[in-house]
């Protein structure tokens, strides 16, 4: 690049100063010419003055050799001295030829003019260059009073004049040439000094755009250059302020690029734990689904269940549970709760818990869901719902009571009759709204009747064409099905919808659930206590939480539901009632002080003819409530001690009251027959 | 907490208790009806019309509302009383000393 200008400016330099040479010779060549002329001017002028001088008349005659003689060492005076005069004409007044230096001779018209312009008042020497490259010049020999007496012509050759330039030519050639080599070292110089920032330049630019600071001596030259005041310098001040600039830019970016890289290393690093761990958390939570439906269902001769659940890829929130109540009836449930993945997973779990607890704590099932349905409300950040259906079969009596909380309505299908959709009672999903009331609905199961519950995953499972297996082919499958067993009707409808779905991508959970009313008498004959002999089948048995506000309402429900179903009247029901609530309090009270969690508590009822037997059982210390203080019932108001008074209530209103400890056990047996008439207006 | 709908008919306190009174909530009534004693109610008609069970928990505190208003030359009655419950009380021996009566208009002539 520098070498580029330097070689530029170094042909510039040449050619101008071949122009220069060049003018230089036409100058010189045209003074030359200038001389030339003047000489011829000079020469003739002196000419005339010396005729002039002589005698006027005498022109006619004048020796013209003489004249040349006379006159030819003042024309030496001139740089032209080495000129030769070749000829000399003298003109007349009349301008005609008086004499030349070659005698008469012949004149032309080109010597005429010139003799008589010069003639002419005023008028100077005429110079005239002639076709032979002699010159000639002519001027007027005038008389003191300025009138022209006559003319004189000088002609002489130039020829001297082109040998003094040939005589000079090699000085003109050294001089240019040494002119030349001066000015082209001297631009060579120039050119260098100029271009040298300027490749000083480009090497620091170089280091820059590698990346790396200009070498020191680069740097410390430009910053000298820098310090003129001329445009280079102002041109490397602000080069290098760039290249600071760039250099400062340069390291901040780097920091930042490697800053930048290590923090995304980082992120990547947390991204990807935080994937192993959704991933970790979805296996937990999918296993935590698939562990929470129950995997025994209970096993009663009087009732088959079959339930199946298969999750979708995603975790969903389906669930269904089927259990034996601490009252000896079938409880169970199909749910599924709104959204999909972790959450909805873990209100799942939340809610079949739920329920279940509340199940067992409320007898009726309007109350276990609205329970249920509170409590899910109190916990439910998410906002997400559970379409549930809940029921309970009283295997004794053949009754199904049920709610149903938004659910799909399952199917009853009945021996020999088409499925039907049990009737909705109208609930809404649960965790909606709290402090909702449930209606529940009872209806009669004859031994053989059916029922199917299932998710929409069943009726909104799709096939490859997009179609969904819908609620017609549901109950079309369902009236094929009458008088399977559960597991067999089950079956059946998973193996109709697989066939109907193909090889279709699963959407949602799928899960159905299938029950079977068979009845007749409860299977195996309660065991009262160890060591005892089998007491006839027909017993209802609960097991009784040790706190008493869990287990009065529960222990008066179960009485209830068995007094109606037995056709007992509400003053058995309270005084059986009366009888279990002095029992367990008495129990709970005093039996199990700081250590509840070993009470085994359980209540047994059935009827026999006429008469209704209560057993009441629990593992606390040995009491004989027979054997508590009688209290004087005939005693004044005032002298009555407050409490102590519920056992000997129960002597009375019994008509027989038997205890016994048995296998650590206390067993208290009360017998009473169906109230009369006469009993009750005693 | 136990609700007794209290309501004045002159000088008598009448209570409206409802549903159950047993071991989970007998506290709570005895306190409820004992406070009212206590605040100078000592002529207390209980309407049993909607008590449709009472364990010996709840005769208990009869018991005492019935001593206490007594001590203050005060009385205790109860009315409408369902027939089974009505038994209890007549087993026990309390309607010997807690007069019981057939509806509130009989009642409220005994004060």
């Amino acid at each position: 690049m520098a070498s580029r200008i330097v070689g530029m400016i170094s042909v510039l330099t040449i050619v101008g100063v071949i122009a220069a040479a060049a003018v230089l010779l036409l100058l010189a060549l045209d003074s030359e010419e200038q001389s030339g002329q003047q000489s011829a001017k000079v020469l003739s002028e002196s000419v005339a003055r010396s005729l002039l001088s002589a005698d006027l008349q005498a022109l006619e005659t004048a020796d013209v050799d003489a004249l040349i003689r006379v006159n030819a060492p003042s024309t030496g005076e001139s740089d032209s001295d080495a000129a030769e005069l070749t000829d000399i004409w003298v003109f007349n007044a009349q301008a005609r030829l008086a004499g030349s230096s070659e005698g008469a001779r012949q004149i032309s018209r080109d010597e005429i003019v010139p003799a008589r312009q010069s003639m002419e008042p005023d008028a100077g020497t005429l110079v005239q260059g002639l076709p032979d490259g002699s010159y000639a010049a002519t001027t007027a020999i005038r008389g003191p009073d300025g009138a022209s007496v006559g003319a004189v012509r000088v002609e002489f050759t130039t020829d001297q004049i082109g040998t003094h330039f040939e005589l000079y030519q090699t000085e003109y050639l050294i001089g240019v040439i040494v002119i030349l080599v001066a000015l082209v070292l001297a631009s060579w110089f120039l050119a260098k000094r100029l271009a040298r920032p300027i490749g000083l330049m480009v090497r620091a630019a170089r280091a820059v755009e590698d990346g790396r600071q200009p070498e020191p001596g680069v740097a410390a030259s430009l910053r000298n250059t820098s310090l003129t005041r001329d445009e280079y310098g102002e041109l490397a001040g602000v080069f290098l302020d760039m290249a600071r600039e760039v250099g400062a830019r340069e390291i901040q970016l780097n920091a930042l690029v490697e800053d930048r890289t290590a923090e995304l290393s980082e992120k990547n690093q947390a991204l990807e734990t935080a994937q192993q761990e959704i991933r970790n958390d979805l296996e937990m939570a999918h296993s935590v689904q698939a562990a929470l439906v129950p995997s025994d269902l209970p096993e009663d001769p009087r009732a088959g269940v079959a339930a199946f659940m298969t999750p979708a890829l995603d975790v969903g929130g389906d669930f269904y549970d089927a259990f034996m109540t601490d009252d000896g009836r079938l409880a169970f449930a199909i749910a599924d709760v709104s959204g999909k993945g972790v959450a909805s997973a873990l209100m799942m779990a939340v809610g079949r818990a739920l329920l279940r607890s509340a199940a067992n704590q409320h007898p009726d099932p309007s109350d276990a869901v609205a329970s249920t349905n509170d409590q899910l409300c109190g916990m439910n950040p998410k906002e997400l719902f559970i379409t549930a259906f809940f029921g309970v079969i009283d295997l004794e009596l053949g009754t199904l009571t049920y709610v149903n909380a938004g659910h799909d309505p399952p199917y009853l299908i009945r021996p020999n009759e088409e499925p039907e959709m049990i009737p909705h009672t109208g609930g809404i999903a649960l965790g909606v709204l709290p402090e909702l009331n449930y209606a529940e609905t009872t209806i009669p199961l004859d031994p053989g009747t059916a029922l199917y519950l299932y998710t929409d995953g069943i009726t909104e499972a799709e096939n490859d064409n997009g179609q969904q297996f819908g609620r017609e082919r549901l109950e079309e499958k369902l009236a094929g099905t009458n008088g399977a067993g559960p597991k067999a009707l089950m079956d059946d409808i998973l193996g109709d919808l697989r066939q109907f779905t193909g090889d279709a991508k699963q959407f949602d959970d799928i899960t159905c659930m299938a029950l079977q009313f068979v009845g007749g008498a409860s299977p195996e004959p309660y065991i009262p206590g160890r060591g005892e002999t089998h007491l006839a089948s027909g017993w209802r048995r609960m097991v009784v939480q040790p706190t008493l506000e869990s287990s009065l309402p529960r222990v008066a429900a179960f009485v209830e539901r068995f007094a109606e179903a037995q056709g007992f009247g509400a003053t058995e029901v309270y005084r059986i009632n009366l009888a279990l609530d002095e029992l367990l309090t008495n129990t709970i009270e005093h039996g199990f002080p700081g250590r509840e969690q070993e009470a085994d508590i359980s209540v047994a009822i059935r009827s026999e003819g006429d008469s209704v037997i209560v057993r009441y059982e629990d593992n606390g210390p040995e009491f004989n409530p027979l054997q508590a203080t009688e209290q004087d019932t005939e005693l004044e108001l005032e002298e009555r001690p407050i409490g102590g008074l519920g056992l000997q209530l129960i002597a009375s209103t019994f008509d027989d009251v038997n205890y016994e400890r048995a296998d650590g056990r206390n067993v208290t047996t009360l017998r009473q027959s169906r109230a009369t008439p006469s009993e009750e207006s005693d | 907490m136990v609700d007794l709908y209290p309501e004045y008919d002159d000088s008598v306190l009448v209570l409206n208790p409802l549903g159950r009174i047993d071991g989970t909530n007998a506290k709570a009534f005895e306190e409820a009806l004992l406070g009212r004693i206590d605040a100078g109610d000592t002529q207390i008609l209980m309407n049993f019309e909607g008590i449709n069970y009472i364990s010996s928990a709840g005769l208990r505190v009869l018991l005492m509302a019935a001593k206490r208003t007594s001590q203050s030359a005060g009385q205790l009655a109860l009315c409408a009383v369902q027939d089974h419950i009505q038994e209890v009380f007549k087993f026990s021996g309390f309607s010997e000393i807690i007069p019981i009566h057939d509806d509130r208009p009989q009642a409220l002539n005994t004060f």
